[in-house]
């Protein structure tokens, strides 16, 4: 990554390059920034440059922002792209959604736009490894799990269907709630406050907008089945499945508000995003992680440090972060392997992310995991909460049918 | 009776269509208005941001000065105060700041103007179905029929407008000349956006208002894809379309046609070569000869 941090702004709109040149000019020393009236000059300069961040309009005369970004996204894989735009047209939205990481609405504030370009430094600043810096953002989607990507397909001709029993099914499968919560969050569709339930965000989404989306090509992919079989992917969806149910069960004991209980599902049904990443753009790599971790009975995120420079925790809070999901969701991601950084300000998601996640190994083991560390006890300690354990255990004791399952 | 109250009811229905047709224009059009106020909010937005960092800073220096300038008065200053500040002056990018200060207020003020002619020219969309005959400024008309519309032509056209000044104010039914304008116009871009598409080049929509004997009379010209003798026949007819679903319904010329001819005993007027272009000339009296009211 280049030591000078730079940005590229494209608007077809010259008053609004000059608005935005004027307010970042503050940022000179430390952002080195180019603007440009069209996607052809503006691609030619990032050959020349490297460039972190691209921010796109969306209607631009000649080539447009998707157009443009699609581009990007090919050329200059690693960089990140943002769409500042004003347009509100829905059948725009599909294709913005597969080749932005995220989009600003237009008008934004100036506070709204430094924030959201310091975040996207912040998380370029986080992807250490070289490898995964030029993967990572050309990821358009998590792939879905193809049962349940077919399931939705068949839902969304289905007359009799609702969104919320689509929502039901995104909800059980990790690449589509990403996604969809992606959508749902981005400036495009804007809710005033985010939501982090699949099921509540396909019901503000509506039939039609979802229809849209799963038929838009790249908004949501699926896994081929040998993967799907080597991986036992299945068995990695239902527990992340069971984590979110767990984590959620934890938050209530703990007297937190319901829309914190609902995020905290979410935060558990995401929390081995990463193992998908790794699954779908580093199987190879992934296969020998497992393979030592099993021999060296170390746990896998130890190793795959050790070898691809990120655990899968880190690399799964970069995609939620760079897809701007809420702070809660990527925190608990990102340290569900780091019990110390779980409790740094008292209970938390992450802390019940972090024990669901612990707990669900100890009990259930799926066939491609590596081998598991024990929970980290001294933390119960801290929170004093070990009395709770057995409690939280309990809630996990599986039905007979998925103990035939996973046993 | 019996046929009056028919005749009655057919027109009410064909009214209901018009306007429901006139709705969907709008409708189609609403994201495009949002885009054209959208844009000028966002750098009115920066460039106030902007004039009020630099105003703090300027401010900032000036007290920096004025400290100076007492300290001056009070003893010979030393070389650290002198070096304070320079600092200063370097810091607050003065030259930047003077330069742009000017372009940013006077952006923001255009961008003003921007976001007033399009909620103006909704304002003169927004009374449809008074369907009454009264006088009307029709080059207003056209001027605000081309801002409501130019999301929808800018990506693919410019737009060259020869409008007759001396016009006198034309004895009409508003509303309906704004759906014959805004008719026209739109399939005017569409037309040149389909050769656009094609990889066609930009085109051009130009549009005049002059005055011919009794008549006041207005062209709208493309540089589109022209209209082939085949279909030229068939295209006042009602629902005839070459579009696609939810670009096109087919009722446009149908109600352009009535509104010119029927309605304000008027002329239409079509001139058109594939390749080249179409060009619409619709005549107006100017004294309003109604055949009905
Ligand atoms: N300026 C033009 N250039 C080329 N073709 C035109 C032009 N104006 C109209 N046409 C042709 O005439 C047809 C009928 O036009 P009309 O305005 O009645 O319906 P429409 O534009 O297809 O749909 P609607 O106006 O109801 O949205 C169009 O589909 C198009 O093929
Ligand atoms: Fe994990
Ligand atoms: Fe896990
Ligand atoms: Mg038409």
């Amino acid at each position: 990554m280049s030591e000078v941090k730079r940005i590229i702004f494209v608007d077809d709109d010259e008053e609004v390059l000059d608005g935005l040149r004027r307010l970042l000019h503050k940022m000179n020393g430390e952002w080195e920034m180019d603007f440009h009236q069209n996607g052809s000059s503006a691609l030619s300069a990032m050959d020349k440059k490297t460039f972190d961040i691209i921010v796109s309009d969306l209607r631009m005369a000649d080539m447009g922002g998707v157009e443009l970004l699609e581009i990007v996204r090919t050329r200059h894989p690693d960089a990140t792209r943002l769409m500042l735009s004003g347009c509100s047209e829905q059948p725009m939205y599909g294709k913005a959604v597969s080749c932005a990481h995220q989009f600003i609405a237009k008008p934004c504030d100036s506070e709204q736009l430094m924030t959201q370009l310091s975040r996207s430094f912040a998380i370029r600043d986080r992807i250490r490894s070289q490898k995964v810096a030029k993967v990572l953002p050309s990821l358009r989607s998590l792939p879905a799990m193809p049962a349940a990507y077919k399931k939705v397909l068949d839902m969304i001709e289905d007359p009799r269907c609702t969104s919320r029993d689509v929502g039901q099914v995104i909800s059980r499968d990790i690449g589509m709630s990403a996604k969809i919560l992606q959508i749902v969050n981005s400036a495009f569709y804007g809710p005033s406050t985010k939501i982090s339930d699949p099921v509540r965000a396909s019901v503000y989404l509506g039939i039609k907008a979802i229809k849209a989306l799963a038929l838009t090509d790249g908004v949501f992919s699926t896994l081929p089945e040998e993967k799907v079989e080597e991986f036992c992917v299945s068995g990695l969806q239902e527990h992340c499945v069971r984590v979110g149910a767990l984590a959620r069960s934890i938050c209530k004991t703990q007297k937190m508000t319901d829309q914190q209980q609902e995020t905290a599902m979410m935060a558990g049904i995401l929390h081995d995003t990463g193992k998908m990443i790794l699954i779908s753009e580093f199987d190879y790599e992934l296969a020998e992680i497992i393979r030592l971790s099993r021999v060296e009975k170390r746990p896998c995120h130890e190793i795959e440090r050790e070898t691809i420079d990120l655990t899968h925790a880190e690399l799964g809070g970069c995609l939620l972060n760079l897809w701007g999901l809420g702070n809660d969701i990527i925190e608990a991601a990102t340290f569900h392997h780091e019990p110390a950084e779980c409790i740094k300000d008292g209970f938390s998601i992450a802390t019940a992310v972090y024990l669901a996640n612990a707990i669900d190994h100890q009990f259930c083991s799926y066939l491609s995991t590596g081998w598991s560390e024990e929970i980290d006890m001294s933390i119960l300690e801290t929170l004093e909460l070990t009395e709770q354990l057995p409690e939280w255990q309990r809630v996990l004791i599986p039905t007979e049918a998925e103990e035939h399952e996973y046993a | 009776m019996e046929t009056e109250t028919l005749t009655d009811q057919s027109t009410e229905a064909r009214r209901e269509l018009e306007r429901t047709q006139m709705l969907q224009n709008l409708g189609k059009l609403t994201a495009g208005i949002a885009h054209e106020i959208n844009t000028p909010i966002q750098f009115i937005g920066d460039n106030l941001q902007f004039l009020s960092n630099g105003f703090e800073d300027i401010l900032s220096l000036l007290c920096e000065y004025e400290k100076f300038r007492t300290e001056a008065t009070e003893a010979a200053v030393s070389n650290d105060q002198h070096e304070r500040v320079l600092a200063a002056k370097v810091k607050t990018d003065v030259d930047f700041i003077a330069k742009e200060i000017p372009k940013a207020i006077a952006q923001s003020i255009d961008g003003i103007k921007r976001v007033s002619s399009m909620i103006s020219a909704m304002r003169d969309f927004s009374h449809i179905d008074e369907r009454r005959f009264a006088p009307a400024n029709l080059n207003k008309a056209i001027e605000s029929t081309i801002v409501i519309l130019r999301n929808e032509i800018k990506y693919v056209a410019d737009v060259e407008t020869n409008l007759d000044d001396n016009l006198p104010a034309v004895m009409c039914c508003i509303d309906e000349i704004q759906q014959v304008f805004l008719n026209l116009v739109i399939n005017a871009a569409h037309s040149i956006g389909d050769c656009h598409e094609e990889g066609g080049d930009r085109g051009l929509i130009k549009i005049s208002s002059r005055i011919e004997g009794d008549d006041a009379v207005f062209t709208i010209s493309d540089s589109g894809k022209g209209i082939s003798p085949e279909i030229r026949e068939k295209i006042f007819e009602q629902f005839f379309t070459t579009k696609g679903p939810g670009k096109g319904t087919g009722q446009g010329l149908s109600i352009v046609q009535k509104a010119v001819t029927e309605r304000h005993n008027g002329r239409l007027e079509l001139e058109s070569a594939e390749g080249v272009g179409t060009t619409f000339t619709v005549y107006i009296p100017i004294e309003g000869k109604t055949k009905n009211e």
